[in-house]
């Protein structure tokens, strides 16, 4: 088997997860390292000790102590796998670095296993109508920027603006050098919204990035990879708000002589940026039975009003309500991190691309 | 005439016993091919219609919920869901109690505005026995209730024609407007953020404070419209639909089984008994009670239903006799094989009764024909 070192970090103190990063601006050189370099976007609830516990507790061992970077091995049965993780506790924003490759069964799916089996840590998901505002932002501003690989895909019955057939969903693979033009022009005629795509800037630099959070930087520049990064992570704080804003509460309400237990659950709100209605409910159910358990479902016409009762598959119970213009998710149980972000996920891609949490 | 009032299934039996055998095995077939259809549509208008009327119970005791603004700041709590339902009388929909003023608000919920005229008498007959039982509401609730208020709660959608109504009993005098503790209404509007607001337009009524609350303060906030936020979130309310109330069970029996890795399907009466009398589960201040009946109808009904079976050798032991193997599929497999027995049940029990009418009738006919002939 392939031996594959990771990329070397001298035993220095980072004061914080920025200083890190200035780090690899400056010293990160592609050349000397085996295969190409791996960035992993998650979130997390967990404090900072609690974190490393996690990460512990799923297998993960700390090799180094770097202040606020932490050298971590995974060792399992297809070889070990190391990377360095950064946790910002302000944003609770994770990032693994690596150059072990992803596409080995035993290698970074580990990271992503993690992020995605912990209850309290979720993978940094980029908004479908975030990656197109990516991609646009980098034509606008490198005139010779190639793209020579994308997906791109159309959600069922989206009303994101197509020329051709609307009604349908599509994912549409891209390979070739004029994937620039090929994007915009798909983007155009078939309503279709970037999930991963590849970048090359020549002489500036080459990279690929994907909706869920994983970037792979080949050569170049980095600092423009961060800057992408820094933009998506901006979007954290207003994550972590609207999932502190929730709740799910037994409250005592007393009289002189009874005490009543009386469950209170307060809401995350999602603001819609396409309207739902009441015909659309019928689909809405469809897509939500794909997911969940419904358990009840009341919708009623007037403009709209819909109740439903579910289950995740890991048996988290909730209450999703919503009129034309919002949706709301009430926690039946205390409030999981990774079913709100699944939950939001879950409506980003199926529902609405541009919606916004409410905080 | 014989038949319809007696025992239907006894009857039967005998009928199917007799010479008539065959021609009323032929009439109960198409009576069943006929009824079936309606039938079914009846069962799920009717699931349909508690649906929506739990959804509206639930604003309703959310707008005074332990976290809401009503009860933060004016002390109006939501404590109990259906007052008075265990004595089998008339019975509010929500009970609402002010601690510090020790003032109850019982509030009835319709969704719809068939009937409209019933739904005020009925109101009036629910009020009647509040005031017949206050004693052991006080006992119940725990505390004294020195001063009371009616409430109709109804989608905003409808206020106007259930008003109208209301409006024209106060006029013609049957209901008397001189009282000083007349039904106040309060409309809900589901669609743009659950907001309920005190209905305070109502013609037969010649001074402002008839259609408000005791409480200024109350009247401010409910007037403006208050925009339900935090919600009560239950599980269930007594009278909620069987199907509604089965579905939640046996989702908290399959979580319960995935949990604690045992077999899926199986659960004990007692594990039943606990979550329906949770309180948290079904808010009302009997939920002991109210819980073990929903538990002993949820048991007794599916074993009649043919989806449940005891377990042999375990007592108090059941089996949910459901195909699936996930949440998701046993969950739609109850549901559906509930309705299609219900149905089925109710298809059995209506065409025996038209069957054993029209046998009468024509047997009837027969002994008469001699007699209408001369």
């Amino acid at each position: 088997m392939e031996k594959v070192e990771l990329f070397l970090i001298p035993d220095i103190t980072f004061s914080d997860p920025p200083k890190f990063r200035e780090y690899l601006i400056e010293n990160y050189n592609p050349a000397q390292v085996v295969h190409d370099l791996t960035i992993i976007v998650g979130i997390t609830k967990y404090d900072k000790n609690d974190f490393l516990k996690a990460l512990q507790s799923f297998g993960f061992t700390i090799v180094r102590n770097l202040g606020s970077v932490r050298h971590i091995k995974f060792n399992s049965d297809g070889g070990p796998l190391e990377c360095y993780v950064t946790h910002d506790t302000d944003t609770g924003v994770v990032i693994f670095y690596t150059n072990y490759r992803k596409t080995r069964e035993e290698e970074i799916p580990k990271i992503r296993d993690f992020l995605g089996s912990d209850p309290n840590t979720y993978y940094f998901f980029f908004k479908p109508i975030l990656m197109k505002e990516i991609a646009e932002e980098l034509m606008d501003r490198y005139e010779n920027l190639e793209i020579t690989e994308f997906t791109a895909r159309r959600l069922p019955n989206s009303r994101f603006e197509s020329q051709i057939r609307p009604i349908y969903e599509r994912t549409i693979s891209y390979w070739g050098s004029d994937g620039r033009e090929a994007l915009q022009e798909l983007g155009y005629q078939y309503g279709v919204l970037p999930s991963r795509f590849v970048v090359n800037i020549p002489e500036t630099i080459k990279f690929k990035v994907d909706d869920e959070g994983l970037f792979t930087f080949a050569v170049g520049d980095i600092n423009i990879l961060f800057e992408i990064l820094e933009k998506a992570v901006n979007e954290s704080s207003k994550t972590m708000d609207a999932y502190n804003g929730s709740s799910f509460k037994v409250l005592p309400v007393k009289t002189a002589r009874r005490s009543f237990n009386i469950p209170s659950s307060t809401p995350v709100s999602i603001q819609l940026q396409e309207r739902i209605e009441f015909h659309d409910m019928k689909e809405f159910k469809n897509k939500l039975n794909k997911g969940y358990t419904i358990v009840d479902f009341i919708a009623k016409e007037g403009s709209l009003f819909l109740s439903s009762d579910v289950v995740s598959k890991s048996g988290f119970q909730f209450r999703i309500k919503a009129d034309e213009n919002h949706i709301r998710m009430f926690p039946a149980d205390e409030m999981i991190f990774s079913e709100f972000m699944q939950f939001y996920e879950f409506i980003l891609q199926s529902i609405d691309p541009r919606a916004e949490l409410v905080v | 005439m014989k038949g319809a009032g007696g025992n239907v299934e006894n009857e039967l039996k005998c009928l199917l016993a007799s010479k008539f055998r065959e021609p009323i095995q032929a009439r109960l077939k198409d009576f069943e091919e006929s009824i079936k259809k309606s039938e079914l549509e009846a069962f799920e208008k009717h699931f349909e219609r508690s649906g929506y009327h739990d959804k509206l119970v639930d604003i309703c005791n959310s707008a005074f919920g332990p976290e809401s603004k009503c009860y933060t700041e004016l002390a109006y709590a939501f404590v109990s869901s259906e007052p008075l339902i265990e004595l089998g009388v008339k019975n509010f929909d929500v009970l609402i109690y002010n601690e510090k003023m020790k003032h109850a608000i019982f509030v009835e919920c319709k969704t719809s505005t068939l009937g409209r005229g019933k739904y005020i008498s009925d109101a009036y007959e629910a009020k009647k026995e509040v005031i017949e039982n206050q004693t052991y509401l006080e006992n119940k609730l725990g505390d004294e209730i020195r001063t009371m208020e009616f409430v109709l709660c109804i989608p905003s959608e409808n206020v106007e024609s259930i008003v109208r109504e209301l409006e024209r009993r106060e006029y013609e005098g049957e209901i008397d407007v001189a009282s000083d503790d007349l039904l106040l209404i309060w409309q809900v509007n589901r669609f743009i953020e659950q907001t309920l607001q005190l209905f305070t337009r109502i013609n037969s009524r010649d001074k402002p404070y008839e259609s408000q609350h005791m409480d200024n303060k109350l009247t401010k906030i409910l007037g403006s419209g208050y925009t339900v936020e935090s919600e009560v979130l239950v599980k269930f309310y007594p009278s909620s639909h069987p199907l509604a109330i089965g579905s939640k069970i046996v989702v908290e029996i399959i979580r319960n089984n995935m949990r604690a890795d045992a077999s899926l399907k199986e659960f004990s009466i007692n594990s039943v008994e606990q979550f329906c009398e949770s309180p948290t589960n079904l808010a009302h201040y009997d939920s002991e009670t109210i819980g073990k009946k929903i538990s002993n109808h949820f048991i007794g009904e599916g074993v009649a239903l043919g989806l449940i079976e005891s377990i042999e050798g375990k007592e108090g032991w059941f089996r949910l006799k459901v195909e699936g193997k996930r949440l998701n599929t046993i969950l739609n497999n109850y549901k559906e094989g509930y309705k299609e027995a219900f149905v089925t049940r109710k298809t059995k029990e209506k065409a025996a009764k038209q069957v054993i009418e029209e046998h009468h009738k024509k047997y009837l006919d027969l002994s008469t024909y001699g007699e209408k002939s001369n």
